[in-house]
């Protein structure tokens, strides 16, 4: 599914007095949006979200040091990871910069001021970027600051107080951010952690490469599995230690759940995922899901392979978030 | 009344074993001689000859119209009698009115003795029964004796089917028995109203789009109670079907004083009485729905009729569903059901009672979860029910006309889309209605009422926060803080007075003051309108027309109710100016032009970034515009109408700059015509040219790292148009008479040359890359309709 602007798709569309829900996800019981949905299904021919074609931002962490905690309290180092994923290695400018957040509950966060604290850095992108960062001591428990950010594959990121965002000195820019509210100590939230869970190809155990070429390089002859063209994989995700924590809820609130659901982002550097998504959620007793990935028949890769990335991201939708790579060879 | 002679004889060669009918349209000019007669329903050909034949030598006292001749279209059945009863009668000897053959007193009898809410008038038309007349009608077109002295049994009532005296500014009638031959509505009236001047074009959704005002500004009524959804599935056909209904009516602007809580234009469509003398059923199944209505009388004072229509889409949706879409397909379905019952309870007095409800659901579950949005898990479900029970008396108190309306009613939400959204919500209704109409000599009539609205509503909520109902850039779902409403009740109790006085100051001249008062219990408010309008026929043909008013608008029901929306949020306002002129041409020719200006006020808006309290009465609008209407009708078998709308509107929100309204649409173009080609064929078309809707353009796209999805950001609001949207429409219909079945099979094709008109734009996740959506394609809907 992808995302509209026509009303006929998914609004608020609903009619009467009942009829019109107040939620823009509510589900417009249009004709129009029948037709649109059973035409095209989940399908986005336009952008497979699922295929990295260009560097790009997959995941931003934020860990306070030697702790697992994913929030920050005021005044306390923390660690900002923004992830990235490249079909090939790819030399980029990152630049981040934390702030108080504007007031809004829509739309991209902006900053409501100057920033407290921000840095920048240059590397490839075969490797997370990291920022130590300090969380101001003036900002209250309720209150929401924002971590943005954009990536220059060309030039140097410079900001633009007017606007409040980011600008590559060539080029366009990738802008991120992460938007995270400030909470109390005994309330805060802990990043998932899938270095504890399994991940199989075919049913065998899929490790980390070691001493694998960049992405995109010739690969025939590095220890990662072969996937050759119009051949399909299994690719299981078994989350054996649960990183669905424990919610305090009241129990009478509406559809109330006590623990997190995890929502589960998995991408590649070629194209042949059967999906872009899949989740764990705070009801499922299975937590495994399984996934296909098929090379396209009329893949053109060199005789000697290419070496292929597959990113599985992991989000509890608190602020939580971890991400793990494996590598596999893309042959003809 | 027509009092000519009549030959009830058969024509020669034609021995008729009983009474036979044939029924004819008889358009009389205002000199009460018929300009124009054709046959609606025969069951012998030569007969409807003869019938023909003799109409036009018909001769009636003119109708009249605020005491003005002037020209009707009248229903009239003519009888033949078997040869052996069709010998002259000698009058004294022949039994009286009411032991004529039922049929000739029945439905054939159309009684134009009927005062302003269709009430028989006197005591000989009490003796009638009683065809529907819109309220508001007034005896009008009753006929008199202008040749030779009449014989008993030549004496026939006519429902003469013209206009009342006006009240309104503008009121739009539209015969329901024309509108559904407009190609591409699918012979749906409440659809077809499209067609009329100052009317926009919907995508979908619920109320059309009146003089630019947003659909949630207006609102339909059917018979006085408030319809809580007009369309199936936003749009695909209205939730009562055609053949239920007498009259549709449009009042664009500068309504009546006995309607309120919108701010935008009426739409009061009129449930037909049950037919008291005949059994009548029709069969209609097409592609898209199949539906029957069975209409029967039940005694001598009771007639009912039922109806029931299910969608056939959920049959055909396989097919047209890409493999491996769905893993599971249960939808999508709608259903409605109609029951009307109509009891007369002498001395003029009537009881109905109306049952009408509908469900539309959707249920599926997507064989891949969403591409975009990590929360969509694949899973979409959604229901809506609405139930209503109406209770309509009607009344003659002495010189007091009176009319209650009592509705109780049941509303059911269900839905649920992805992961985290979900809603259920429950309302029941208790809506009434009361109006007396006081006479107040020759020149006055003092009309007042009480107009009650009773919700009561609990369900819980899961979702994104609001967005405001107009004029929001539309961000994704994804954008959006969450918002969770426990299990709540809430009541919403509108409760209104308001009076009405129709002076006729001079001849010719209708002058209506107005004044309304509404109370909105959980907004402490009150809203007070005074209106005034007026009409005067300038020349015999001529009628200039304006109004000037105060409307005020009810919040939606989340728009007040924390902590979705604002306690504290008010009513907001309108005021409507008109001034137009309708012209005669001639009989078959009319013509109308009108300008209006509204400027709203105390508009609810959204917060600057949507924080709470979500709303506030922050915003202004304006719209202005010109509409004019050319009809042609030279007979029942024919219509041409021809509309066209100039208009603009503008929004204001908080202090930003004026934007342009989500749907203003600069030029509506709409042309029209059905012609009746003779052998039962018949054939109609319709065009359309609509300025494409504004949209708000994206300009650059920012990844939100927490919640795995790119937002948009987004240029002036409304600061782009789609390309124009234009569309041909053409509907064939044959019937069969296979006595005493009429068949009949209709071919309704829409966008005919397969336009592609845009809707809107998709974007790739990443807003780097779109697409036109476009809207209905080309699509034909073939049926079969049966009557019996």
């Amino acid at each position: 599914m992808r995302s509209s602007s026509s009303a006929s798709s998914v609004g608020l569309d609903v009619a009467g007095v009942l009829g019109r829900s107040f939620s823009s996800r509510a589900i417009a019981l249009g004709l129009p949006w029948v037709i649109l949905v059973s035409t095209f299904g989940c399908d986005d021919p336009l952008v497979d979200p699922a295929v990295v074609v260009a560097p790009r931002v997959i995941a931003v962490q934020l860990q306070v040091e030697d702790e697992d905690r994913a929030q920050p309290l005021p005044g306390e180092s923390f660690v900002a990871r923004v992830f990235l994923a490249a079909p090939t290695s790819t030399e980029v400018s990152v630049a981040v910069r934390a702030c108080k957040a504007l007031p809004t509950t829509l739309g991209v966060a902006r900053c409501d001021g100057e920033a407290f604290d921000d840095a920048q850095r240059a590397g490839d992108t075969g490797s997370p970027f990291e920022f130590e960062l300090t969380l101001d001591d003036g900002l209250d428990a309720g209150q929401d600051w924002v971590l943005s950010g954009v990536v220059c594959q060309d030039g140097s990121p410079g900001y633009l107080r007017e606007e409040a965002r980011f600008e590559c000195s060539e080029g366009a820019g990738k802008e991120f951010f992460v938007r995270t509210p400030i909470v109390a100590l005994g309330d805060t939230n802990d990043n998932p952690d899938l270095s504890d869970d399994e991940l199989r190809y075919d049913g065998a155990l899929w490790q980390p490469a070691l001493d694998a070429p960049p992405p995109g390089a010739p690969c025939r002859e590095a220890m990662v599995p072969l996937l050759g063209a119009g051949e399909r994989v299994d690719i299981e995700f078994r989350m054996l230690g649960d990183d669905r924590e424990a919610v305090e809820v009241d129990r009478d609130e509406y559809g109330a759940l006590d623990r997190e659901g995890l929502v589960f982002t998995h991408m590649a550097t070629v194209p042949g995922l059967e999906r872009p998504f899949s989740s764990i959620t705070a009801t499922d007793e299975a937590t495994v899901f399984n996934l296909g990935l098929t090379l396209d028949q009329e893949l053109e890769v060199s005789t000697e392979g290419e070496l292929a990335i597959f990113y599985l991201v992991v989000r509890d939708d608190r602020g939580g978030v971890d991400v793990l790579e494996r590598a596999f060879c893309a042959v003809p | 009344m027509l009092l000519s002679e009549v030959n009830e004889r058969p024509p020669e060669g034609i021995l008729l074993a009983e009474p036979s009918f044939v029924d004819l349209e008889l358009t009389i000019d205002e000199h009460g001689t018929v300009s124009a007669a054709v046959v609606v329903d025969a069951r012998i050909d030569e007969l409807a000859a003869k019938a023909l034949e003799e109409a036009k030598r018909f001769s009636f006292e003119p109708a009249r119209v605020d005491g003005k001749p002037t020209p009707v279209v009248v229903q009239y059945r003519y009888w033949f009698q078997p040869s052996d009863a069709a010998e002259p009668a000698d009058a004294a000897s022949l039994p009286s009115t009411a032991a004529q053959s039922p049929k000739k007193q029945g439905q054939n009898a159309k009684s134009a003795a009927h005062d302003s809410e269709g009430l028989p008038a006197d005591d000989t038309a009490k003796q009638l029964p009683r065809q529907p007349v819109p309220a508001g009608s007034e005896a009008t077109g009753v006929m008199s004796p202008t040749g030779a002295q009449p014989t008993l049994d030549e004496v026939f009532e006519a429902v003469a089917e013209a206009e009342a005296p006006r009240r309104e500014t503008t009121r739009r009638t539209v015969p329901v028995q024309r509108i559904v031959r407009v190609p591409g509505t699918r012979g749906d009236a409440l659809r077809a109203v499209e067609i009329l001047p100052g009317v926009a074009r919907a995508g979908g959704g619920e109320n059309p789009i009146i003089r630019g005002s947003a659909q949630t500004e207006s609102t339909t009524f059917v018979d006085g109670t408030q319809l809580p959804l007009l369309y199936h599935f936003g749009g695909v056909t209205s939730v009562i079907p055609s053949r239920l209904l007498e009259s549709v009516e449009l009042y664009p602007g500068n309504f009546s004083a006995r309607y309120g809580r919108v701010s935008g234009g009426i739409i009061e469509a009129r449930l037909k009485d049950p037919n008291p003398d005949d059994f009548d059923a029709v069969v209609d199944v097409s592609l898209v729905d199949s539906g029957a209505i069975v209409e029967a009388p039940l005694g001598e004072s009771v007639a009912v009729a039922v109806a029931a229509r299910r969608s056939n889409i959920d049959f055909v949706f396989d097919s047209f569903v890409p493999d491996g879409t769905f893993n599971v397909v249960a939808a999508p379905l709608y259903w409605d059901y109609q029951n009307v019952w109509n009891v007369k309870l002498g001395a003029g007095a009537r009881l109905r009672v109306a049952v009408f409800g509908m469900r539309d659901e959707l249920k599926l579950v997507f064989a891949e979860p969403s591409r975009v949005d990590p929360q969509f898990d694949g899973r979409v479900g959604a229901a809506l029910e609405h139930h209503r029970l109406q209770l309509l008396h009607e009344t003659r108190l002495g010189r007091v006309r009176q009319s209650l309306n009592v509705t109780f009613g049941k509303d059911v939400l269900r839905q649920r889309f992805g992961l985290n959204s979900h809603a259920a919500l429950d309302a029941w209704v208790v809506d009434g209605r009361g109006q007396w109409d006081v006479p107040l000599g020759d020149e006055a009539e003092l009309s007042a009422g009480f107009d009650v609205q009773n919700q009561f509503f609990s369900g819980g909520y899961l979702g994104s926060v609001a967005s405001a109902a107009e004029g929001d850039a539309p961000h994704p779902d994804a954008s959006r803080a969450e918002l969770v409403v426990n299990e709540t009740s809430f009541e919403l109790i509108m409760p209104a007075l308001w009076a009405e006085a129709a002076l006729h100051p001079a001849e010719g001249w209708t002058l209506v003051p107005g004044f309304r008062a509404d109370y909105f219990h959980k907004l402490s408010a009150i809203t007070l309108n005074p209106r005034i309008s007026q009409r005067v026929h300038v020349a015999d043909s001529t009628v200039v027309k304006s109004g000037v008013g105060w409307f005020s608008q009810a919040p939606l029901y989340y728009e007040s109710l924390e902590p979705v929306g604002n306690g504290n949020i008010k009513p907001y306002h309108a005021l409507h100016t008109s001034l137009g002129v309708e012209q005669g041409l001639s009989a078959a020719v009319s013509a109308s032009v009108e300008v209006f200006y509204k400027y709203l006020y105390d508009r609810i808006v959204g917060t600057e970034g949507g924080v709470p309290p979500t709303f506030i009465n922050d915003g202004r609008g304006r719209i202005y515009g010109f509409e004019s209407s050319l009809d042609y009708a030279p007979s029942p078998a024919t219509f041409a109408t021809l509309t066209y709308t100039l208009s603009r509107s503008e929004r204001q929100d908080r202090d930003d700059p004026w934007r342009l309204f989500d749907q203003d649409q600069t030029h509506i173009l709409n042309l029209a015509a059905s012609h009746a080609l003779g052998a039962g064929w018949e054939l109609g078309a319709r065009f359309r040219y609509v300025t494409g809707n504004p949209f708000t353009p994206i300009v650059r796209a920012a990844y939100d790292a927490g919640r795995d999805s790119y937002l948009p950001e987004f240029g002036p609001i409304n600061g782009r148009r789609n390309a124009a949207f234009h569309q041909l429409d053409v509907r064939a219909e044959k019937r069969f008479e296979l006595d005493p079945l009429s068949l009949a099979l209709y071919l309704d094709v829409q966008n005919v040359y397969n336009r592609q008109n845009p809707e809107g734009y998709d974007y790739s996740y990443d807003y780097s890359k779109r697409e036109q959506v476009s809207g209905t394609p080309f699509f034909p809907n073939f049926g079969i309709r049966g009557e019996l």
